[in-house]
């Protein structure tokens, strides 16, 4: 039977002498997995890893029960890989059309006439079937986005690599995105990056927090929510001892960190559990991107 | 207005039975008539509506065609390949112009001043190493990252493009050979360090480094090389001599092989 998951053992990757991942160890299997972290956590340096395009200093990776630094396997991970990279490239004066349809060709459909089927399949999948003959350079920017996540979706691929999807939708644009991703047929193993919990809980069977190149947390969200259980309170002055506070707005604060005793207790989220987990290293501005 | 169409003319319509003028005057009152237009919707087949629906779509959205492209094609390069090719940033007009207009100027100091074709010789392998390096560099790439990813992205799409740059300088560093007074087989020593230097810009950037900084080292290199051998030297064009030519062959080899061991790292990048 075909190895439909991947694993990532002990990787480690510098850039000069600036530490980007430091021994991440991780497996995911079919399905949606999250990675949560701040800015400069690490994420992209990761998924550009279970992308192919980026190779560790040391440790292993397996996708698909594959090894991506052997040539010819690398070549078909590839075939069974669809990859939208943080910021993804477009050659501007190219029709949204013309820029999937050469995404297409480099992944190997020759065969023109089932090309443009396949290219209109993932177009219409996006909700740009519509625009589909406007120049790239014309479409806003959350339409530049799903443009972006057509092109991954092209040939139903088995490992779906999204960095940071979500970025730059407004809500109702992520709603639809939320729809397309979780709705995607066949199962395939599908890795995304954010920094939003909203999309962890909304989206994400599973979730994995990184946070300066290490892995901080891995389980589901109900999981990560339930580590900062009992670690919430609410008063209506701000508590020098929280590990973070901020009003809310109706003028209390929130608190996250060992309460005091007696301290009014509040039912966690996940956004409580990743402040809690990542606080003091969320605003720090992080070494590789 | 409350004229409708009857049902019977509709279902004549629908089938293709009604002439010409009685169809065309009934198509303008459907393009008027919103009631009219969901009666006939129901009698028409969904299935040949859809196939010309997609065909009517195909024929829109169909890829433009550029002249490189439908050039390449002519010249019996698949569609996809010649697709490939031809966003090529350095296969672009401004690129291939400013090249034309550098070697027109070189063919003239040929014939008009002093030097004879030294500037022209020295000028003509450095064209298709810009053009290389321009071609590959990933900054000319803008789809770079989603191209590396992709099993027909990486080595063969360098190849592919470097190839098709080399070619189309080569071609036009030909033409203006032929415009050169006349120096023997001298006027075609540049072809082998052309390759010899395009080969190693390639060969080069596999250590980390971009192919814009390998290729200018490389140019500065080639020129202060060939202007100290004419000093130097008592024979003049040693640079384009026999024994030059067995050297450049030999270092175009060498880059070839280094190319082609290393051609991982076209695939697999340690950075981005």
């Amino acid at each position: 039977m075909e190895d439909a998951s991947l694993r990532v053992e002990a990787i480690e990757k510098r850039f000069g002498s600036v530490p980007a991942l430091n021994g991440v160890t991780m497996d995911a299997g079919p399905g949606i997995t999250g990675l949560l972290g701040p800015n400069g956590a690490g994420k992209t340096t990761l998924l550009r890893m279970l992308a192919t395009v980026l190779a560790p200093d040391s440790g292993t990776l397996q996708l698909l029960g594959l090894d991506p630094t052997r040539s010819a396997e690398r070549v078909e991970i590839r075939r069974r890989l669809g990859y939208m990279p943080q910021e993804p490239g477009f050659y501007r004066s190219f029709t949204a059309f013309e820029f999937v349809d050469y995404v297409a060709i480099l992944k190997e459909m020759t065969d023109r006439d089932e090309r443009h089927r396949e290219v209109r399949r993932v177009l219409d999948a996006v909700g740009l079937g519509d625009v589909s003959t406007r120049k790239v350079r014309a479409l806003s920017g959350g339409m530049r986005q799903r443009l972006a996540l057509a092109q991954a979706l092209l040939r139903d691929p088995d490992l779906l690599v999204l960095d940071e999807p979500t970025a730059g939708l407004d809500p109702e644009q992520r709603l639809r995105f939320r729809e397309i991703v979780s709705q995607l047929p066949h199962r395939p193993v599908v890795i995304l990056s954010t920094h939003q919990t909203e999309d962890v809980t909304a989206l994400c069977e599973r979730v994995v927090v990184l946070a300066e190149g290490a892995i901080r947390f891995d389980g589901t969200p109900v999981e990560l929510a339930r580590t900062a259980e009992d670690r919430v309170w609410i008063r209506e002055d701000r508590d020098d001892r929280a590990v973070l506070s901020w009003r809310m707005g109706d003028g209390r604060y929130r608190h996250i960190g060992d309460p005091p005793p007696g301290a009014a207790l509040s039912p966690a989220t996940i956004d409580d559990a990743y402040l809690l987990m990542v606080g003091g290293t969320a605003d720090r501005e992080g070494v590789a991107a | 207005m409350s004229w409708h169409a009857d049902t019977d003319l509709f279902d004549r319509y629908a089938r293709g039975q009604v002439d010409a003028a009685t169809a065309a005057s009934l198509e303008s009152h459907l393009v008027a008539c919103a009631h009219c237009r969901a009666r006939t919707s129901r009698m028409v087949e969904a299935e040949p509506l859809e196939r010309i629906w997609t065909e009517v779509r195909a024929d829109v959205e169909r890829p433009q065609l550029a002249l490189l492209e439908r050039l390449l094609s002519a010249a019996g390069l698949p569609e996809h390949t010649a697709r490939l090719v031809a966003v090529t940033p350095a296969l672009r007009a401004p690129w291939l112009l400013a090249v034309a207009v550098a070697l027109g100027f070189a063919v003239l100091a040929a014939h008009g001043g002093g030097g004879g074709p030294l500037a022209f010789l020295i000028l003509a392998p450095l064209v298709p190493v810009g053009g290389v390096a321009l071609a590959y560099r990933n900054s000319a790439d803008p789809a770079y990252e989603i191209a590396l990813a992709s099993p027909g992205g990486g080595f063969r799409l360098v190849m592919l493009r470097a190839g098709a740059v080399a070619l189309a300088s080569i071609a036009i560093v030909g033409v203006a050979t032929v415009l050169l007074p006349d120096v023997g087989w001298t006027a075609v020593g540049w072809l082998l360090p052309c390759l010899a230097l395009s080969m190693l810009t390639l060969a080069g950037s596999t250590a980390s480094a971009s192919p814009v900084t390998v290729a200018s080292v490389l140019a500065g290199a080639w020129v202060l090389g060939v202007l100290v051998a004419e000093r130097v030297a008592e024979q003049q064009y040693l640079a384009f001599g026999a024994g030059a030519q067995v050297l450049f062959g030999a270092l175009a080899v060498g880059a070839a092989v280094v190319l082609v061991l290393r051609r991982d790292r076209f695939e697999l990048r340690t950075r981005i």
